[in-house]
């Protein structure tokens, strides 16, 4: 035998193994059955095509999914190489052991397709691999526009959503399949600022005008609001024909909310400025004026003893009588200026409450205004100066008994006053509420109570400075001082003080 | 001699070559490269040599040649080996 003879023998037996190897592997022999089922797979065999380009993925042998992984195609192209591989090595045996088929005229074309099944292997590889990056840069982009922390819309000329990502269906609060052909109207359905806004961006969409960074008010599906920055860009045909709009809208509820928290808190900085000057002048004022003050008092009461005359006597009354009522708001400009003195130490508001209500029980009665309480024990102790706490509630109490009585004059069952205590906030503030059903406070005039020297009391019977101190008192505590009216109906006012730690109370 | 279809099939060869030359970074991740473009390499040879035993050395030639198609027909099937799953325990 001729050495030729042994090489195509191990050709022929080296493509035997080729096809053995092909066969066991596919054909599951030896291999788990999720392997199987992957290899076959693999060789496409009625399986849709993304579940074979799915198959292909895992066959990447340790490398990187889609990229290095060999197709269906590709794997179908190697077996047709080592197909016509094993037809020339049986060939060649067969011409060595003298026998001739049918098939031998056709060895010449097998020998020119051979190497171009190489080729046609690898150039199969690499389409994949195109189709793979293909589909990956496909992915990212899908995902950034899926995922993007803005919303992305695509608007019809008529304002209904062709598209949406994923971010737009989680802005208004419904799904994705609800959205599309929802138009922008809809969105702002119910809000008349929302709703003008709108009007005009939906002119824009359909002249094909651009609009950039539009604020703009939106309701959700499940009814709450928010606002969002707008975006739009009109999409342009080749012939300058207007196809749709392209919408993007950012979520700007945070930061208008922090805005207007600001806002607030400036103006509340500005009141509190003012406050602090007002506090300074009346300081000075009433420094200045309380000495004259005592000695015209004094001097008053000297002329009403030693004079006689009796209506010499009850004008010198009178001066003492005004004087005091001087003297008085003098004392008041001075606690309104010099206020947070003293200890301040443990206590329960009930009883101080309790203690404000006995002060004023004999008024309160003079003017049958009847007193409904609710005063749960048990509350949260509060750290504070108990003397000024009382002297708001005090405050609080008679300013709901001039309410009363100036809607009463006559007295009436409806002089009712409520007054009650309860833990809020998970028991982390203890809220005073002093309701009466007396005249109120006028619209125009509830922004302005707290300011020093506003009242709405008829003239002579306020000096305006009430609420004010009482609002500073409260705040030097840490708390908050509000009030809510209805003219002719009923005024509330809250005081909220935050409750003392538990190991202080203890 | 030559004969017109070795000479075709070396042409054709010699293109793919080419190719693969050509795009070899870009098929730097195809699975199981090295057996597999070795066992063409050889093939080429075999293909050329096929050619070459028309003018001189034919029976040292014809013996390359074959030697040359058995050790791409091993090379094929190491890469075979390489790119399916591997046996993974009783099924």
């Amino acid at each position: 035998m001729n050495v030729a003879f042994w090489f195509d023998l191990v050709t022929l037996c080296a493509f035997l193994a080729c096809v053995f190897i092909l066969a066991s592997r596919t054909l599951g022999m030896g291999v788990s059955r999720d392997r199987k089922a992957l290899t076959f797979r693999t060789l496409g065999m009625g399986v849709s095509r993304d579940r074979k380009a799915l198959a292909f993925r895992t066959l990447g042998m340790g490398v990187s999914r889609d990229r290095k992984a060999l197709a269906s195609e590709t794997v179908a192209l190697a077996a047709v190489l080592i197909g016509l591989g094993l037809f020339h090595a049986l060939s060649n045996a067969l011409q060595w052991g003298g026998v001739s088929t049918a098939l031998d005229p056709f060895e010449d074309y097998v020998q020119l397709l051979e190497p171009m099944l190489w080729f046609a292997v690898a150039y199969s590889f690499l389409q994949q691999q195109s189709k793979a990056a293909l589909r990956e840069s496909r992915e990212r982009l899908l995902d950034l526009f899926e995922n993007a922390p803005a919303a992305y819309l695509a608007v019809g000329a008529d304002g209904r959503v062709l598209r949406c990502n994923r971010r737009a269906a989680e802005l208004v609060a419904c799904d994705i399949g609800r959205l599309l052909g929802t138009s922008v109207l809809d969105l702002v359905a119910g809000l008349p600022a929302g709703e003008a806004d709108a009007a005009q961006i939906m002119e824009r969409i359909r002249a094909g005008d651009a609009v950039v960074d539009r604020e703009l008010e939106i309701r959700r599906a499940d009814g709450s609001t928010l606002w969002v920055n707008l975006t739009l860009d009109a999409v342009r045909d080749e012939q300058g024909e207007l196809q749709e709009s392209r919408v993007m809208l950012v979520d700007i509820t945070a930061r208008r909310l922090a805005e207007r928290q600001q806002q607030t808190l400036e103006e509340r900085l500005r009141q509190s400025q003012k406050l602090e000057s007002i506090g300074a002048l009346a300081s000075g004022i009433a420094h200045e004026l309380n000495n004259p003050l005592t000695g015209v008092i004094n001097y008053a009461q000297l002329i009403h003893d030693r004079i006689e005359g009796r209506k010499l006597k009850e004008w010198a009354s009178g001066i003492v009588a005004e004087g005091e009522r001087m003297a008085g708001i003098v004392s008041q400009l001075l606690s309104f200026a010099h206020r947070d003195t003293g200890e301040r130490s443990i206590a329960d508001v009930r009883d101080i409450v309790l203690a404000a209500l006995a002060i004023v029980r004999n008024v309160f009665e003079a003017d049958r205004i009847r007193v409904e309480k609710e005063l749960p024990e048990g509350l949260p102790e509060i750290r504070c100066h108990s003397g000024q706490i009382q002297q708001v509630v005090i405050n609080l109490l008679m300013n709901a008994r001039d309410a009363l009585n100036e809607r009463y004059p006559n007295g009436n069952d409806g002089k009712i006053l409520r007054i009650s205590l309860e833990a809020v906030e998970d028991r982390a503030w203890v809220r005073t509420t002093i309701e009466d059903h007396g005249v109120g406070i006028p619209r125009e005039e509830i922004d302005r109570v707290f300011e020093p020297f506003v009242t709405t009391k008829p003239r002579g019977h306020g000096t305006g400075l009430g609420l004010a101190i009482s609002q500073g008192i409260v705040a030097d505590h840490g708390g908050r001082l509000s009030l809510e009216s209805e003219p002719g109906a009923y005024t509330r006012a809250r005081i909220d003080l935050p409750a003392a730690a538990e190991e202080e109370e203890g | 001699m030559i004969e017109g279809n070795e000479a075709i099939g070396v042409v054709l060869s010699f293109g793919a070559f080419v190719f693969l030359l050509w795009h070899r970074e870009r098929l730097r991740d195809f699975p199981g490269r090295r057996f597999f473009f070795e066992a063409f390499a050889v093939l080429l040879v075999g293909l050329i040599v096929t050619l070459l035993e028309g003018f001189f050395l034919p029976e040292v030639l014809n013996t390359v040649e074959h030697a040359a198609y058995a050790v791409s027909a091993v090379l094929v099937a190491r890469w075979c080996w390489e790119i399916l799953p591997h046996r993974e325990g009783p099924a």
